[in-house]
């Protein structure tokens, strides 16, 4: 089928998909804990205040009702009230979302960039010292969960050899860029401001690094290992049978099919990167969306939970989509009729 | 007698596995005169692929070879440098191979990938094809494996075509540009029997007319004997017969060629044909004795302790075999 | 997959495979270490109070040193023996999860893969999308979030969020087994359904699960971790490898080793359970050398 029919296809079904995720999001913030709004106020209120709010958060009406009150809400950009900070989730969304953005933009390059290479240096080198040492730092890229990677990059670089920032967006006493996007880097930049465009970058580095390195990882791991096991194949054979260079081989014929599963992967751990993305933000002390969302699941803030994790799994819906649109371009056989 | 093109001399090759060596291909000789069409039959796992992925050196890593030479126009494949060997590949030899379908990379076009041999390859002259040129040769190559509209083939993914033209896409690559020898590795084994006649025909045609050596690997008797002028039986990775393709037909002496043919049915009657008893050679452990032995009906003592010298029985008919040498020992 | 059976025939071949990779066999004695350091807990550790509530203020936040490898942490707790401790949560999160979800996602996968093509497959599959969708470690925080933390509650969390991946994967295994040749003939001689689905289409499908739970272990551990990161998972005094790597976070740098050793061995086990995941992948691969 054409390419705009499938696509079609993939966001009804992300519909679908996601009706249901606000389903059973409903059930965790509405059902599950019991009285959201006894949670919200705490033990030392007295009835009439959880009364209010319980008016006030539609929890007197049936269940039915409030969950296509909640969705209506959901879509016309009413979230309701933040049960932490009393203002509209949706204000303090967009004031954090600019934050966690970038520092998300600068961690999936890095891994991009960084795991493609290695893996592809990896596989040309196989079996030699190069090999071993990147294997390695997969290995360890892998098995490191992102906090702890924080953790050692702001011992290494924070404080041993103290060259990057490890907290905040932005040295103090600075101030940021007027606003375009919220990024402080792409504002300060749009801005002509360096100096400021620099310090905000600088900011990003080690966070954005500690994101990066896990997927990172994982992507070198899988690159190499598709081509490796490709080394020997068939076609590769008959390539090198006919006087193509290793080199283009590597590149054009391994890459190219290595690069299916890899971007697959990376896509399948955008979702994991997310949810480290909560843990890096407070390890960093960074203002950014995923810290309000870890305060909000912590707290037990259900508006702002239910909102925020309903706006991650509708972003990375449409990650898995454009994933799969790569790797339908990549991968002529996924979007066009196979014969036989 | 015409120019040898190719000879190969006492080639031993094996495989590291993780239980020892196979040693698959134990002292082969053959040899390819300019223009030629040899052929080589033997059963799966007699060793067939690996001589002729030796001529070109394209080995897997396991793949170990421990002994002989191998000359095209009279330089060793074994010790040629990167540059020859480029050369070799990209203009002396070219191959085709049993499955055209895992031969050709799933996620490119075909232009793609005749645009990479095409380009990589080299004019007898040692000059390349340039690049203004690629486009022209590969329609003009896909034209001759009889492939109509050029175009839309090479825009077209692998698994979109037939694997009979999978196979003629192969055979257009292999014969783009001048080549002096052709190998052709089990070509029409994986196909439907109704294109095998056609590419079969399509070869021998193309090889005849632009006068390049061949050698034709197969399993089946019929195929050798309608495409060949010479044949090489292998069984275990030795030559134990070789003779001009008519007289290995009408006279085979091994007992092995013997019991191959006699299990082809014949139309003029006589039962069900009977097969060869026994198993495959042990690569692990295959012995200093003739490696048919084991299954050889006419098995002497001598058979199984001493390598079986090579005698000729006719002039240009070869034999293996202790029944047929002068010298018996006893 | 059917070669799974094949690859397997021999125990020296699977063992001669896996060793042929030294850093899986490396991972499998970094396991058995981690193993046999979590049962002997008690018996190894060098200071075996540590591990609850001590307080110990003459012994507090002193650096490594020859009486105490890790160092102690605030309230004078030998670290390293608290990190031994806390070998035991990590096990028992990661092989208890997958305990619980391998069966039950194979069986839905199983069921679903069965019945390829009609609706039940269409609503199981459907809401295995759901939970996919969201990333696992969120769900699970959300979940473990809602009732008191505990061990147990924040393994079931896990495994609420882990086990569809189970069922995916087994589902897609068996829907493409499930049209073979050799499952229709199964059929056209009577045999029943529980047999097909039980005796001829699981075996087919047990080496990618087999190497997706040996992979995995780790993973599940790294989540538990981070759950007790973040609070959710043992409370103390018990020592949590999570708990005590944010706890040691606010002394960072001056007595940073509160924080690294515990991190450290967070990695150490998660690395250990990856690298002999990767070998039992090996020994169940099909490949020839």
């Amino acid at each position: 089928m054409s390419l705009p029919s499938w696509l079609a296809k993939r966001l009804g079904e992300a519909v679908i998909v996601l009706i249901g995720l606000s389903i059973v999001l409903f059930c965790i913030t509405r059902i599950l804990p019991g009285d959201p709004a006894r949670i919200a106020l705490g033990p030392r209120v007295d009835e009439a205040a959880i009364q209010a709010l319980r008016k006030q958060m539609n929890l007197d009406k049936p269940l039915i009702t409030q969950y296509f009150l909640w969705m209506k809400g959901l879509l016309t950009g009413d979230l309701g009230i933040s049960l932490l900070s009393r203002r509209p989730v949706v204000t303090d969304i967009k004031e954090y979302f600019p934050s966690t953005l970038e520092m998300i933009i600068l961690a999936v390059i890095v891994q991009f960039v960084g795991g493609l290479g290695l893996g592809l240096l990896s596989a040309k080198y196989v079996d030699t010292w190069l090999d071993g040492i990147v294997r390695i730092f997969a290995y360890l890229g892998i098995a490191t969960p992102a906090f702890v990677w924080g953790i050692l990059l702001i011992l290494i670089f924070g404080y041993w050899l103290p060259i990057l920032p490890i907290s905040g967006r932005l040295t103090e006493g600075l101030v940021p860029p007027a606003h375009i996007t919220g990024m402080y880097t792409w504002d300060s930049l749009l801005h002509g401001q360096l100096g400021l465009f620099w310090d905000s970058l600088k900011h990003l580095i080690l966070p954005g690094f500690a994101l990066a390195m896990g997927v990172m990882a994982q992507a070198a791991r899988i690159f190499r290992s598709s081509i490796v096991d490709d080394m020997e194949a068939d076609h590769v054979y008959a390539m090198r049978a006919y006087g193509v260079p290793e080199n283009r081989i590597l590149t054009k014929y391994l890459g190219r099919l290595a690069l299916i599963p890899a971007i697959s992967v990376m896509s399948l751990d955008a979702g994991s990167q997310f949810a480290n993305a909560f843990i890096v933000e407070s390890v960093f002390n960074f203002p950014g969306l995923s810290r309000l969302g870890m305060q909000a699941i912590l707290n037990k803030d259900l508006n702002a939970m239910g909102g925020i994790l309903m706006l991650i799994g509708g972003i990375f819906v449409l990650i898995i989509i454009l994933s799969d649109v790569i790797v339908a371009y990549l991968d002529p056989r996924t979007r066009l009729q196979q014969s036989g | 007698m015409a120019d040898l093109l190719l000879s190969i001399t006492d080639l031993k090759v094996g495989y590291r596995v993780y239980k020892g060596q196979l040693k698959v291909i134990n002292g082969v000789n053959i040899e390819v005169r300019k223009g030629e069409r040899v052929g080589i039959v033997g059963e799966t796992g007699s060793g067939k692929t690996t001589i002729a992925r030796s001529i070109t050196g394209i080995l897997p890593k396991a793949g170990r070879i421990s002994g002989g030479k191998i000359l095209l126009d009279g330089k060793d494949v074994l010790t040629m440098s990167a540059h020859e060997l480029s050369i070799l590949r990209g203009q002396k030899v070219a191959m085709i191979f049993q499955d055209p379908t895992s031969a050709l990379n799933p996620v490119l076009k075909i232009g793609s990938i005749m645009s990479d041999i095409i380009g990589y390859a080299y004019n007898p002259d040692g000059s390349r094809i340039p690049k203004s040129q690629i486009h022209e040769t590969a329609v003009n190559a896909l034209g001759s494996a009889s492939l109509p509209d050029p175009d839309r083939i090479l825009a077209s993914y692998p698994f979109q075509l037939s694997g009979g033209m999978r196979q003629r896409v192969f055979i257009a690559m292999a014969l783009a540009t001048p080549r002096e020898l052709l190998l052709a590795d089990e070509p029409t084994t994986n196909l439907d029997v109704t294109i095998q006649d056609q590419i079969l025909r399509l070869i021998k045609t193309r090889v005849d007319e632009r006068h390049v050596s061949m050698i034709l690997i197969s399993h089946s008797l019929d195929i050798v004997s309608e495409m060949t002028d010479r044949v090489y039986m292998l069984y275990g990775g030795t030559v134990v017969e070789q003779a001009n393709t008519r007289d290995l037909f009408e006279n085979p002496y091994h007992p092995y060629s013997r019991a191959l043919m006699s299990c082809i049915p014949k139309l003029s009657g006589g039962g069900i044909a009977s097969g060869i008893s026994g198993e495959m050679v042990n690569y692990l452990a295959p012995g200093n004795g003739c490696r048919f032995s084991s299954r050889c009906s006419k098995a002497l003592p001598v058979c199984v302790t001493e390598p079986p010298p090579m005698v000729e029985v006719e002039p240009g008919h070869r034999v293996a075999c202790f029944l047929f040498s002068e010298k018996q020992r006893s | 997959m059917k070669t799974f059976n094949r690859a397997m025939d021999s125990t020296g071949n699977a063992i001669y495979k896996f060793s042929r990779n030294k850093v899986s066999v490396v991972g499998f004695f970094m396991v058995l270490l981690v193993v046999v350091v979590a049962i002997f807990a008690p018996v190894l550790a060098p200071y075996p109070k540590s591990a609850g509530a001590l307080i110990d203020f003459d012994n507090a936040s002193k650096a490594p040193s020859l009486t105490h490898l890790f160092g102690t942490d605030i309230e004078g707790r030998d670290i390293l023996s608290r990190v031994m401790f806390a070998f035991r949560g990590a096990l028992v999160m990661g092989l208890g999860v997958i305990a619980m979800i391998v069966p039950l996602g194979v069986l839905v996968g199983l069921f679903a893969g069965y019945y390829y093509g009609t609706f039940i497959d269409t609503i199981i599959m459907r809401v295995t999308d759901i939970f996919v969708t969201l990333p696992a470690l969120l769900l699970a925080l959300a979940v473990a979030s809602l009732g008191r933390p505990s061990l147990f509650h924040s393994m079931m969390a896990v495994a609420f969020a882990w086990w569809p991946y189970y069922a995916r994967l087994t589902y897609s295994q068996t829907s493409s087994i499930r049209n073979e040749t050799f499952i229709k003939a199964s059929e056209t001689i009577g045999a029943g359904k529980r047999h097909i689905m039980f005796a001829e289409i699981l075996p087919n499908c047990l080496a990618p699960i087999f190497t997706k739970m040996a992979l995995e272990i780790g993973w599940v551990i790294l989540m538990g971790a981070t759950l007790s990161f973040v609070g959710l998972g043992e409370q103390p005094p018990t020592a949590a490898l999570g708990t005590m790597v944010s706890d040691g976070a606010q002394y960072l740098p001056a007595q940073w080793w509160i924080s690294v050793f515990p991190a450290l061995a967070i990695a150490f086990i998660v690395l250990g359970f990856n690298l002999l995941g990767d070998g039992i992948k090996n020994m169940v691969s099909t490949e020839v050398l």
